[in-house]
């Protein structure tokens, strides 16, 4: 393996920072990201007691932002990899099967991607996370099973149409060619031959989509569908944004951790990318 | 009758300073853009944080929004600065000795905006439309289709009988007597006098016709533009022509940062102000030099209502627990930034019902030994959803703070995420099982006796919404609009006789003793409770006049409330 | 293929992607576990609710309520917007909004081109340069950034701290371009930023492999300038990937620019779709989706037509991607 640049190293330590934080997080002797701070309201940044300070509302913005950590990573995690899956087997199968499957699948990505994700997201999640007992408040696992469900359903058709454009250009090569004709399974050739080349492409688009994942769960909260009980970095901005005059700073935190984390995985999918396609990096 | 809002998005600040008790409203900046002679012309923008879901009856428009109509509508009966009631659109009242009959003149030579008179028939219609005969013989095919009433309804309930006794003149019956029948028909300042055309039109709910200083120009959900009524009735002191202004442009905008921004660079003349997290910019506007802030009385009492016919708080240790836990003080130091007043009672001190006895205040000890007795009477541990506007970070914060201070008296608290238009929906007839939200308000008791009894017509077997039922079951429903504003969806013989007693009591001391007892009784079984007294402010820039214009019947009505100010006498010095 | 029949296939696909879209929005309100119509008129008797059941087909199945609504749709019915008596028409509303939205996307597209292309020119001139890395990486982390976050920081500064903006709001052309402007600009940078670095990159990469075509070796060993060349003989072919990808951002500009506009007031198409779903005002939601899909399909289309006059090839590869 190659040595890394030192952006790639600081970009893999922050990710391992957010990582523990997200794990480990509450492991940490930090104060409670749930308790009201009556006497510290609005503090700025490295105040004594508040590293990061506290919001108007008294919240210590440090241990809000770790605790906030832990939720915007696992439903970037887990839409991702659920997404990304499915997208994946579809997008594999419609190239590799071609004809009446792929004119489906196709069609199917075309009617997905022709809702901007945002509002596909916000109207999945508003229909889904409905209750037919109106005091029966939608619990939060169920909001984040939810949340988690359309994001993976807005990320399969944009994974999906790039695991069909890879595979695209291997059915036709050689070896996908000549073992067909051996009368090879089909399912065979896609895991041995088709599944190991696209998969590294995947996975660079995978880094990207985590990103996307985590700015659209912080877009959804700030139009006031994102978790609401419980810290994430979407539902800080959110409620920051009645400090913005008083208290920039209640702002800037979140947006910080999340800019940061954005910045690392896609620098990271840029890695491999470039890692595949020792040519010219090309979008 | 106000439009919904959970949570804090309310629950306003206070006076900065100690407020003394006579102080009706106070400017907390003199300012010195006052030329005194008016300023004819101009054309102004003013920021509100109240949207505007129509015009008709069952349109409640909330405060700020409120303000922007009362631009185009005109009520009745004004209330003085002293919180006497007196004839505004009216030239006089008179009522029987027993308080039951009520004869109301109309002055003479006023016009809507669309030149029909303002006569006897008028004010006759829109009694009948407010309580709801029109819109039950739309129903049942006597009539054409009119609208609904509304809350409306329930709080005219009480009346018998609307007749015309003459071209200007109406006499109104009631089934029990009420001192206090002028207040209901102010209603705190939505019972407006629309024209016969707007309310039988198919354009009730789009384009007001009042009587105003204004005329509607257009509108739509986030905005309301008016225009100078060239044929408006009153005069100024000189006997020159209202209004002075051309016309007004009124916004609504959510947050409150671009209201600040607004009013200090002089796009906005004027800008206004309630929320708990706006606390922090009224105290900032309130230092500006250059701008003149005005705030109401502290008559506004964030009321929080548990829902007595689903438990948990059909259970009176779960209501005691509930109010013992939270911590006003707590609330008043981080929402409101201590702008607002930590509440004794459930209605303010100006008001006649006030009264700290039986009042569960915080305590902590109290409320555990509450959620004891509630595991010991259900077998069950107190858990209840808190309803509150997701899209709204105020109303988030609010809740999230609500959630804490339960918590910590061992009460499972689950945040329930709904929008404006589900609250709305959800809280009319109550369905959730608690909801905070800001409704009882004024010093007066005419607005608040809704919220606190079971039947608004106080039991009238001769009402006609009870009559509906007999014509055909499906109207039974109707009956509904009886408790539609008892949120809290209860029934307590002891305070209602008592309120209702009161309300029939012309001696205004032993009436203020009925008043008290009644309150006693609300606190002691914890029907309802609240987190503060809060108030209103408007802050201007380059106006002048604000509050310089008197009441026709002579005197000068409330500077500030929380419908704003009256902007007929307003002028721009820009 | 002949060339009528790919394009009659070409706008049978948008067209069954136009109906699979719409129907899947319609669907999607059938599994709310609750009445719609109790919904749109919660201060309603029963009777009108049955006659708004009736009006707006939903006693009538999936099918025939989507038929129904289709059939409104083309006719240009878009249904209502059921605040209090249903008197406002959604399609009065997106005629507001819409030109709101089409200023915002093209704005935000002039500014980005205007600005990645001078961007993206030198950092392939200058390839692995210092200039290049500088540009990369700064475009890289910009890109990074969301869009709200931009536009919250741009509130603070412009619009907060130095009052130059208003921060909230709208002014029509009619009210003057200055006025205009000064609205339009933070929402316009805030969309923009993000696009700009995709352009740039895009344009670098295109531009770089045209570099090393023989054409460009031999211009240059002609004697021609280098600015001659990289405008004139470079440019032009490369920019045709930054052309397409421009041209198919513009539909999710149109709508999915909510977060922008929420945060700016600007109450385009993205905020009509977010105020119609917290308002619960699904007619309105399903013909606004509607419209936003449309537009994705017409720029398609419209890729579909520039590319297949530049480049042949191109066609036939995008009926196969």
């Amino acid at each position: 393996m190659r040595k890394f640049t030192k952006p790639t190293w600081l970009a893999i330590g922050w990710l391992g920072l957010m990582m523990f934080f997200s794990l480990f997080g509450w492991l940490l002797p930090l104060k409670s990201w749930s308790f009201v701070y009556e006497d510290d309201l609005e503090v700025g940044l490295f105040s004594s007691g508040h590293l990061l300070g506290t919001d108007s509302n008294g919240y210590d913005l440090l241990s809000s932002v770790v605790a906030g950590t832990r939720m915007s990573i696992f439903i970037a995690i887990a839409a991702v990899s659920l997404g990304g899956f499915i997208g994946s087997v579809l997008g594999i199968l419609a190239a590799y099967l071609r004809g009446k499957v792929d004119t489906v699948m196709v069609t199917v990505f075309n009617v997905g991607l022709s809702v901007p994700n945002l509002v596909l997201a916000l109207a999945l999640v508003s229909v889904l996370a409905t209750n037919l007992d109106i005091n029966q408040a939608v619990p939060t696992w169920r909001r984040i099973i939810v949340l988690v469900m359309s994001l993976t359903i807005v990320l399969i058709p944009i994974l999906g149409r790039i695991a069909r454009g890879a595979t695209l250009s291997w059915t036709s090569r050689e070896f996908v060619t000549a073992a067909r004709s051996m009368g090879m399974k089909d399912s065979k050739i896609i895991l041995r031959h088709i599944v190991p080349n696209v998969l590294p492409a995947l996975i660079a688009v995978a880094f990207l989509a985590v990103g996307v994942v985590i700015i659209a769960e912080a877009s959804l909260s700030i139009l006031g569908v994102g978790i609401p009980d419980g810290a994430s970095w979407g539902g800080m901005i959110a409620r920051g944004r009645n400090d913005l005059e008083y208290a920039p700073h209640v702002l800037y935190v979140p947006i910080v951790f999340l800019a940061l984390t954005v910045i690392s995985t896609n620098h990271l999918g840029d890695v491999v990318r470039s890692k595949l396609d020792s040519r010219e990096a090309k979008v | 009758m106000k439009k919904i809002f959970t949570g804090s998005r309310r629950k306003v600040a206070a006076v900065m300073a100690i407020a003394l008790v006579a102080s009706l409203s106070q400017v907390t900046t003199s300012s010195a853009s006052g030329a005194s002679t008016p300023k004819r012309g101009g054309k102004i923008t003013v920021g509100i944080f109240d949207s505007f879901p129509g015009f008709c009856m069952a349109d409640n428009l909330a405060n700020s929004a409120l303000m922007a109509g009362r631009t185009i509508y005109e009520t009745w009966v004004e209330q003085r600065a002293d919180g006497v009631m007196v004839p505004y659109l009216l030239k006089s009242v008179d009522k029987s000795p027993d308080n039951k009959t009520w004869l109301l003149t109309l002055r003479d030579g006023i016009k809507f905006h669309d030149g029909s008179p303002l006569d006897a028939t008028a004010l006759q219609l829109n009694l009948e439309a407010n309580r709801g005969t029109l819109y039950l013989n739309g129903l049942i095919g006597r009539s054409p289709k009119s609208p609904s009433s509304g809350t409306g309804a329930g709080y005219n309930a009480n009346i018998t009988e609307v007749i015309k006794t003459g071209a200007m003149s109406v006499t109104v019956k009631l089934y029990q007597a009420d001192a206090t029948f002028l207040e209901t028909l102010y209603a705190s300042g939505r019972a407006f006098a629309r024209s016969i055309a707007q309310i039988t039109g198919p354009k009730c709910s789009t384009v007001p016709i009042g009587t105003g200083a204004f005329k509607y120009v257009s509108h739509k959900l986030t905005e309301l533009v008016v225009a100078k009524n060239d044929n408006y009735w009153r005069k100024d002191a000189k006997g020159g022509k209202l209004p002075y202004l051309d016309g007004i442009t009124f916004t609504f905008l959510p947050d409150a940062q671009p209201r600040v921004a607004g009013v200090k660079s002089g796009t906005f003349a004027a800008s206004m102000f309630s929320v708990a997290s706006e606390a922090k910019q009224m105290i900032d506007l309130a230092k500006n030099k250059k701008l003149t802030t005005i705030r109401s009385q502290e008559a506004w009492y964030g009321s929080h209502w548990l829902n007595h016919k689903i438990a948990p708080f059909s259970s009176k240790n779960a209501r005691l627990a509930y109010s013992h836990a939270l911590d006003r003080v707590k609330w008043n130091k981080v929402r409101l930034k201590g702008l607002g007043t930590v509440p004794d009672s459930i209605v303010g001190k100006a008001n006649i019902m006030y009264n700290p006895k039986g009042y569960a205040g915080y305590d902590l000890k109290k409320a555990k030994q509450y959620v004891a007795a509630y595991k010991a009477e259900t077998g069950k541990n107190m858990e209840f959803s808190l309803p509150y506007i997701s899209a709204s970070a105020d109303s988030t914060a609010g809740a999230r703070l609500y959630k804490t201070m339960a918590e910590a008296a061992g009460i499972k608290v689950n945040l329930l995420s709904v929008t404006t238009a589900e609250s709305i929906q959800k809280a009319f007839p109550m369905q959730f099982q608690m909801l905070p939200l800001l409704l009882m308000e004024g010093t007066g008791t005419a607005f608040a006796l809704p919220f606190l009894v079971s039947d608004t017509s106080g039991g009238n077997p001769t009402h006609f919404l009870r009559g509906a039922a007999r014509i055909s079951p499906a109207l039974a429903g109707l009956q509904i609009f009886y408790s539609i504003l008892n949120l809290s969806s209860f029934k307590d013989e002891v305070s209602e006789n008592l309120l209702f007693a009161a309300r029939a009591e012309p001696n205004k001391a032993k009436a203020k003793k009925l008043y008290m007892q009644a309150t006693e009784r609300l606190q002691k079984e914890a029907h309802l409770t609240n987190m503060a007294f809060t108030q209103y402010q408007l802050t201007y820039n380059k106006l002048g006049g604000v509050g310089k214009l008197g009441l026709a019947a002579g005197g000068q009505r409330l500077l500030m409330t929380n419908f704003g100010i009256d902007w007929t006498g307003v002028w721009s010095t820009k | 293929m002949s060339k009528i029949s790919f394009w009659l296939q070409r706008i049978a696909q948008l067209l069954i992607v136009l109906l699979l879209v719409t129907f899947g929005v319609s669907l999607l309100l059938r599994l709310l576990p609750v009445d719609l119509a109790t919904i749109l008129l919660p201060v309603a008797s029963e009777e009108e609710r049955v006659a708004l059941r009736a009006e707006l087909g939903f006693d009538k199945g999936p099918i025939g309520y989507y038929l129904q609504w289709l059939g409104n749709f083309v006719q240009g019915d878009f249904g209502k917007i059921y605040f209090s008596g249903g008197t406002e028409e959604v399609s009065d509303h997106l005629k507001e909004a819409m030109p709101r939205s089409l200023l915002l996307m093209i704005y935000t597209q002039i500014l980005a081109l205007v600005i990645a292309v001078p961007l993206g020119v030198l950092s392939a001139y200058r390839s692995g340069r210092r200039a290049d890395k500088i540009i990369s990486n700064s475009l890289f982390a910009l890109q990074s950034v969301p869009g709200f976050a931009i536009a919250l920081i741009l509130v603070i500064f412009l619009g907060v701290k130095f009052g130059w903006l208003p921060t909230l709001g709208y002014a029509p052309i009619s009210d003057g371009i200055w006025e205009h402007s000064k609205h339009m600009i933070m929402p316009v940078i805030s969309l923009s930023l993000g696009l700009i670095a995709t352009y740039t990159r895009l344009l670098r990469a295109d531009m770089i492999t045209a570099l090393r075509e023989d054409y460009v070796t031999m211009a240059a060993s002609k004697g021609l300038s280098d600015s001659r060349i990289l405008w004139r003989h470079v440019l032009r072919p490369s920019s045709m990937t930054l052309m397409t990808s421009a041209a198919l951002s513009m539909g999710g500009l149109i709508g999915g620019a909510i977060v922008i506009e929420s945060i700016f007031a600007t109450y385009g198409v993205g905020f009509e779709i977010f105020a119609a779903i917290s308002g619960r005002q699904y007619i309105a939601l399903q013909s606004s989706v509607a419209v936003i899909a449309l537009f994705y399909v017409f720029f398609n289309l419209v890729v579909d037509i520039a590319s297949g006059f530049v480049d042949p090839r191109t066609r036939d590869r995008r009926v196969n991607a």
